[in-house]
């Protein structure tokens, strides 16, 4: 299940890297051209608003629950131990699930709707398809849900664990390396 | 029902879900999910929760976030800021405190390359604290200082909060950037004073280091050179009109990758870890983006808005009341919540209240953040704190940091009480 658990964090990592590093590009070419050549690179805001920043915003969310980095605030719960703790946690992963299904099965319809009309948006002399990006929605969510479910497992295995993340290991990882 | 009591109860519901330790995107979604279904039915909540992921991301301007945290988290790891604090304290250490004093400069620049006020104090706090043990200060001044000087980091712009505020309220986010600046180093101001006070009263817990030596000062003030270019060029760019707030986000991370590669202090290692750093920050904010844009749909739905101004109007306060009780309710929703949660979680309910009574969107922003940062160094949730502690375990406990607080603290409360009494930003 690990072995699951890294898979999915690490190809929706690198691909969302990759919608990242081309949204930081394009926008650099697209201001040096405009103030070189005083035209900017063809339909960049509508690129990046539709294209990269919904795959930034959706596609690291299961790998930001693998890395447990999802903000929850503690400080009620903390105290809890035993049956109360585990009512809690069973309760989050339940209530948790059911969103993201939720959202896992709106974003789909939405998808097809959106592909069934073929849907784009005039960006100055071209049209530009946007509707391959509502498909980033429903495939992020079910990866999320699958996260979940492994979690869920956990739960009623009792192996779950639920420490808060340390905000040091953020930035500890390569101090190590800068000192 | 009356959709004002739905209104209302989805407000409780979603506070006690957060207790509960729901995730807060969860309990956003969750909760105005529920609460448009029993308004308006079933067919217009799914509507909304189909549409809404997509149309409250596809946004150019918010397109900033991530590019500002992959340029902070490339400087952080490529090790362009290292050397911030021995700048500082070569040109600063002699001065009464003049440890704590560099390790607040410090994190002065640190903060203008990054929007983030937890890296901001770890990064600092990492080579400033044990620098401050060696010369015998007094360790709770010591972690309260760098503490409190992360916060500035969500002042200074870049800011992820101004952002975010920029976007919900629909107003300048260069204004917003320029009103960071100057409270930001108004903030730097007011904590250096405060140490210099504890030094009044305490002389001999704040031992004088020996001053640098002239060639020292050039020579360390040299080593920083990238960072100072990254700042002048990123700022002077937003700021002087080259490139919009959208666009210099961009361009910074574009630089730092560039600068790194020069110097030869960005390896692939701390390349990858800086983009995975940014997505899983990413991945967090926008859940609860998302949610917030929800549970704005619910509490215009539920007229939660209109009923709430009305009972404030009722009370009377005129804008003056009416602040000061928006200041008291983000230090304690502060004291408990991440800042990032309780902003969004309560810009639907505040900004009507604002533009009612003619304050100042942009002032107002920068207030908002002050004090969300407030609550990074309040007990008992204090993020910095926190993070700090996990730097400086072998010299203070917890409970010390806190204590340590206590005169940055105090400096914060004085400059938001000028900041209420003047309206401005002086």
């Amino acid at each position: 299940m690990k072995a699951l658990e890294r898979w999915i964090s690490r190809i929706s990592l690198l691909f969302a890297s990759l919608v990242v590093l081309a949204m930081m590009l394009q926008v650099v070419v697209d201001v040096a051209m405009r103030k070189m050549l005083g035209a900017g690179f063809p339909a960049t805001a509508d690129i990046v608003g539709r294209y990269y920043m919904v795959a930034v915003s959706f596609v690291p969310l299961a790998a930001t629950e693998v890395g447990r980095r999802h903000i929850a605030a503690t400080i009620f719960t903390d105290q809890l131990r035993g049956p109360a703790r585990k009512a809690v946690q069973g309760f989050a992963l339940l209530l948790s699930l059911g969103v993201f299904g939720l959202l896992f099965w709106g974003t789909l319809e939405e998808a097809l709707k959106q592909t069934a009309r073929a849907a784009y948006v005039e960006a100055g002399t071209i049209n530009l398809p946007t509707w391959p990006s509502y498909w980033t929605l429903p495939l992020s969510f079910v990866l999320m849900e699958i996260v979940l479910l492994m979690r869920l497992a956990e739960f009623f295995q009792g192996t779950y664990r639920d420490d808060p993340h340390d905000p040091l290991e953020e930035v500890d990882s390569s101090l190590s390396e800068v000192q | 029902m009356d959709p004002f009591v739905i209104g209302l109860m989805s407000l409780a519901a979603m506070l006690l879900l957060i207790g509960l330790r729901v995730p807060i995107g969860v309990s956003l979604i969750a909760v105005s999910f529920l609460g448009i279904w029993a308004i308006a039915g079933l067919r217009p909540a799914m509507s909304l929760v189909s549409t809404i992921p997509y149309a409250s991301t596809a946004s150019w301007t918010l397109s900033s976030i991530p590019m500002f945290l992959l340029m902070g988290y490339l400087a952080f790891h490529s090790g362009l800021t290292r050397g911030l604090f021995e700048a500082a304290r070569v040109w600063w250490g002699w001065m009464p405190g003049g440890l704590a004093i560099a390790s607040l400069a410090g994190a002065g620049g640190f903060a203008a390359v990054s929007g983030s006020s937890v890296a901001c104090s770890a990064a600092i706090g990492r080579i400033a604290i044990p620098e401050m043990h060696r010369q015998n200060y007094d360790m709770r001044l010591a972690t309260g200082a760098v503490a409190a000087g992360g916060t500035i980091g969500a002042l200074i712009p870049p800011s992820i909060i101004l952002i975010l505020f920029g976007i919900q309220s629909n107003s300048s986010i260069n204004e917003l950037f320029l009103g960071g600046l100057i409270l930001g180093l108004l903030s730097l101001a007011f904590y250096i004073c405060a140490v210099l006070v504890y030094w009044l009263r305490n002389p001999e817990r704040l031992p004088r280091a020996q001053a640098a030596p002239k060639g020292e000062r050039w020579r360390k003030t040299l080593e920083i050179w990238p960072v100072l270019l990254l700042i002048l060029a990123v700022l002077g760019g937003l700021f002087g009109g080259l490139f919009t707030a959208t666009e210099a986000g961009a361009f910074g991370a574009f630089m730092t990758v560039v600068i790194g590669v020069l110097r030869r202090s960005l390896s692939w290692r701390s390349f990858r870890e800086s983009l995975v750093d940014t997505l899983l920050s990413a991945g967090a904010l926008f859940i609860i983006a998302f949610g917030a844009n929800l549970f704005t749909k619910l509490v215009a739905i539920s007229g939660l808005s209109r009923e709430v101004s009305q009972l404030v109007e009722g009370l009377g306060l005129g804008p003056n009341g009416l602040l000061l009780m928006i200041v008291l309710i983000y230090l304690v929703l502060g004291m408990f919540l991440e800042p990032i949660g309780a902003l969004l979680l309560t810009l639907p309910l505040f900004l009507p209240l604002i533009g009612v009574h003619g304050i100042d969107k942009v002032w107002f922003g920068v207030l908002v953040a002050k004090l969300l940062e407030i609550g990074m160094i309040t007990p008992p949730v204090g993020l910095n704190v926190f993070v700090i502690h996990s730097v400086a375990r072998d010299y203070v406990k917890l409970e010390q940091i806190f204590a340590g607080i206590v005169p940055f603290l105090i400096a914060d409360l004085l400059l938001v009480a000028l900041m209420l009494l003047t309206r401005s930003f002086f």
